[in-house]
C-alpha cells in the first residue's frame, strides 16, 4: 500500500529491473547505477546515492544540531531552520515543501521519537544519523516545481 | 555491564552499523520493473539497507540499466 507519493512519479522515467544471486550489498548500487546519472558511496553505515551534478545543499556544514525526543517532521523542520542549511537553501532558491500522502497505517518511522546532537557535520551526514536513529529504510530528497523551487525531504 | 554499555553507546551502534553494512551478504536480490529511483527505495525497504537518496529533479530522465 502506497503511503508516500513521490513527485518523480509525475515525470517520464525509464524502467529498471534487477536480479542477483548471493550478492554483496555493494553490488546492488553498482549494478543499478551503472551508466546512470548517479554515483554512490558508503558513509557511516548508509549508502548515499546522488546525481553526478548533485544538490550542493547536502554538503552544507552545520556547526551545531541538537534535538531531543523529536519526531522526524520536527527534526527535519529544525534542520531546515539551522542558519547554515537555511542559507544554503535560500542560495539555491529552494524551499522545503515535503509531499505526504498517507493512504494506510502511519509507518512507525513517523511516530518514533529520537535524540541527536552533532557538531560540525554535513546535512547529508545528519540525515544519515537520523535515518539510523529512526531505524528507517531511506531518506529522500528531491527538487520539484515549475522552477525546481521546492524540495521534498523525508525519512521512510 | 560493559556489554550493556556498549550496546547503549551511539558510537558503538554507529560502528556496528558500518561494519554490518560493509560485510553484509544478500542471498538473492530481485527488484521488479520500476523506475531507477523507486527501485533504489524498494531495495532499501525490502532488504533493509539504509540509503540516502538525492533524486534527480522531477521530470528528469534517468538511464535504464540492464
Amino acid at each position: 500500500m502506497a503511503w508516500l507519493v513521490s513527485p518523480l512519479a509525475l515525470g517520464p522515467r525509464r524502467l529498471i529491473k534487477l536480479q542477483l544471486e548471493r550478492a554483496g550489498v555493494a553490488q546492488v548500487p553498482e549494478k543499478l547505477l551503472v551508466s546512470s546519472d548517479y554515483h554512490w558511496r558508503e558513509a557511516g553505515g548508509v549508502i548515499d546515492i546522488e546525481p553526478f551534478q548533485s544538490a550542493d545543499v547536502m554538503d552544507t556544514m552545520v556547526e551545531q544540531f541538537h534535538i531531543t525526543h523529536a519526531l522526524q517532521d520536527d527534526a527535519l523542520d529544525q534542520l531546515a531552520r539551522t542558519p547554515e542549511f537555511r542559507a544554503a537553501l535560500a542560495g539555491a532558491g529552494l524551499r522545503i515543501r515535503t509531499i505526504h500522502s498517507i493512504a494506510g497505517q502511519m509507518p512507525d518511522v513517523y511516530l518514533k521519537r529520537f535524540s541527536l546532537s552533532v557538531r560540525h557535520t554535513t546535512v547529508r551526514d545528519i540525515l544519515n544519523k537520523m535515518l539510523l536513529a529512526l531505524r528507517g529504510d531511506y531518506w529522500y530528497f528531491q527538487r520539484y516545481g515549475d522552477h525546481l523551487q521546492y524540495a521534498t525531504l523525508y525519512i521512510a | 555491564m560493559l556489554a550493556a554499555m556498549a550496546l547503549l553507546s551511539p558510537f558503538y551502534r554507529s560502528l556496528k552499523a558500518q561494519a554490518k553494512l560493509a560485510e553484509r551478504r544478500l542471498q538473492d536480490v530481485s527488484l521488479d520493473e520500476n523506475t531507477l529511483e523507486s527501485g533504489i527505495t524498494d531495495f532499501a525497504s525490502r532488504y533493509q539497507v539504509p540509503i540516502g537518496l538525492v533524486s534527480l529533479p522531477a521530470g528528469s530522465r534517468s538511464t535504464p540499466v540492464n
